[in-house]
């Protein structure tokens, strides 16, 4: 009676490549482990599996769905984009308003496959990312050239960070050669004695590159059972750090401060 | 107690609040409520620090504070809480501490043991070290008490 079938049903294809094609948008994009998880299971019941679990590593992730009385497994790589909460936003907005019915599941899979990618322009982001340093210099009790200073040199950062990751280099490059290009500008003003406490204006502008949602993410995946991607999101963090303060120093050895 | 000073603290707060949201790409629209989140964040931090709470401690109460204002404003929107969290917490971040910790790390390399880089390193190593686990901490803790298990939207 058994027959043995090598193909998949067009539907279950079509919900196994949905739900990994969302959880690889949604690793790469930065989003916690129990989020992904969550709609990738959610997004497959919309879609009319049986049942679904994933496993998730810091670049794939594998993918197992039950449906008509069969197993499908598929493994995806997934590099990191960088944070984009957009794209979260996204496709979190578009299974959410599928199951409260506001939607069909045509249009949740046409948001989720459409889902744009809009970023910042630069022109926004580092004048933006240039004030907040500014104002954490402010808050450490800097004044108006120290402030000025702060600007400038975590804009210029930000413009050299956005370029290497741009063009494809290691983040860990691109942390290292801005916290260099960072700590120099703050570093010549401080030389000459621009404003009251110089140093200020050093620790203000790296500060532009914490890296904050790692950290954030890997404290709450190993919180909630993921530990594995918790220690990964650590370590990654943890690199980033050394890069931005070997950045910093190599900088400071070079004007001798 | 100097409401001036705070209340002008709180309001350079919410800049690089908005600023770090810019760069995690957050929609537009919701960069107000990172704005909000920011402000509440360092007003909760700079009040309690006000009437003599310890930093990390102050720290982690600000963090639980604006990750429950993140969940309140994540159920309206239906996106996830972390959208604006992340952003509203950024400026928490011990930057001065950890600073002063590498300086005095790499002058105990360079210049051999002193008992004033020592000091210095450890404290401030300390200091930067609780205060970053209280910020992780404080942000996981509605998902640990009360959405055990269960998403917020």
């Amino acid at each position: 009676m058994n027959t043995a079938e090598t193909t998949v049903s067009p539907e279950l294809e079509r919900c196994i490549q949905l739900v990994i094609f969302l959880g690889s948008r949604l690793l790469e994009s930065g989003a916690e482990s129990n989020l992904i998880r969550e709609l990738m299971l959610r997004t497959s019941r919309i879609m009319g599996a049986d049942d679904t679990e994933i496993s998730l590593s810091s670049s794939s992730m594998v993918l197992t769905v039950y449906k008509d009385s069969r197993w499908t497994t598929l493994t995806s790589r997934c590099p990191e984009r960088g944070v984009n909460m957009n794209v979260v936003t996204q496709l979190q907005q578009a299974v959410v308003h599928c199951e409260r019915g506001n939607i069909t599941r045509d249009e949740m899979e046409q948001r989720i496959k459409n889902v744009s990618a809009m970023r910042y322009p630069l022109w926004i982001t580092a004048p933006a990312i240039g004030l907040s340093c500014a104002f954490f210099s402010l808050l450490a009790g800097g004044d108006i050239p120290v402030f000025i200073t702060t600007f400038i040199a975590a804009s210029v950062g930000r413009i050299v960070f956005t370029v290497l990751n741009r063009d494809r280099f290691n983040p860990v490059i691109g942390s290292f050669a801005a916290a260099f290009i960072c700590t120099l500008l703050a570093g010549f003003a401080m030389l000459k004695h621009f404003g009251a406490e110089p140093e200020t204006a050093v620790y203000s502008a790296v500060l532009m590159l914490v890296p904050g949602f790692p950290l954030v993410n890997s404290f709450s995946d190993m919180l909630k059972g993921f530990k594995n991607m918790g220690v990964a999101r650590l370590v990654s963090a943890t690199l980033l750090t050394l890069a931005t303060a070997l950045g910093i120093l190599s900088a400071m050895g070079l004007l001798g401060i | 107690m100097n409401t001036f000073k705070i209340i002008t603290e709180c309001l350079f707060a919410a800049v690089p609040a908005v600023g770090f949201a810019v760069a995690f790409n957050v929609p537009p629209k919701y960069l107000k409520f990172c704005a909000i989140g920011g402000a509440l964040g360092f007003l909760v931090r700079s009040v309690m620090m006000e009437y003599g709470v310890q930093i990390s401690l102050a720290t982690f109460t600000a963090s639980i504070l604006v990750s429950f204002y993140a969940v309140l404003w994540a159920q309206k929107s239906m996106a996830h809480p972390r959208v604006i969290s992340v952003a509203s917490i950024i400026p928490m971040i011990p930057g001065v501490y950890a600073y002063k910790t590498m300086i005095a790390i790499v002058e105990l390399a360079n210049r051999g043991y002193d008992m004033a880089m020592m000091q210095s390193a450890v404290e401030n190593g300390l200091k930067t070290f609780f205060i970053l686990g209280a910020i992780a901490f404080g942000l996981a803790i509605p998902g640990l008490l009360i959405y055990r298990g269960k998403p917020v939207v």
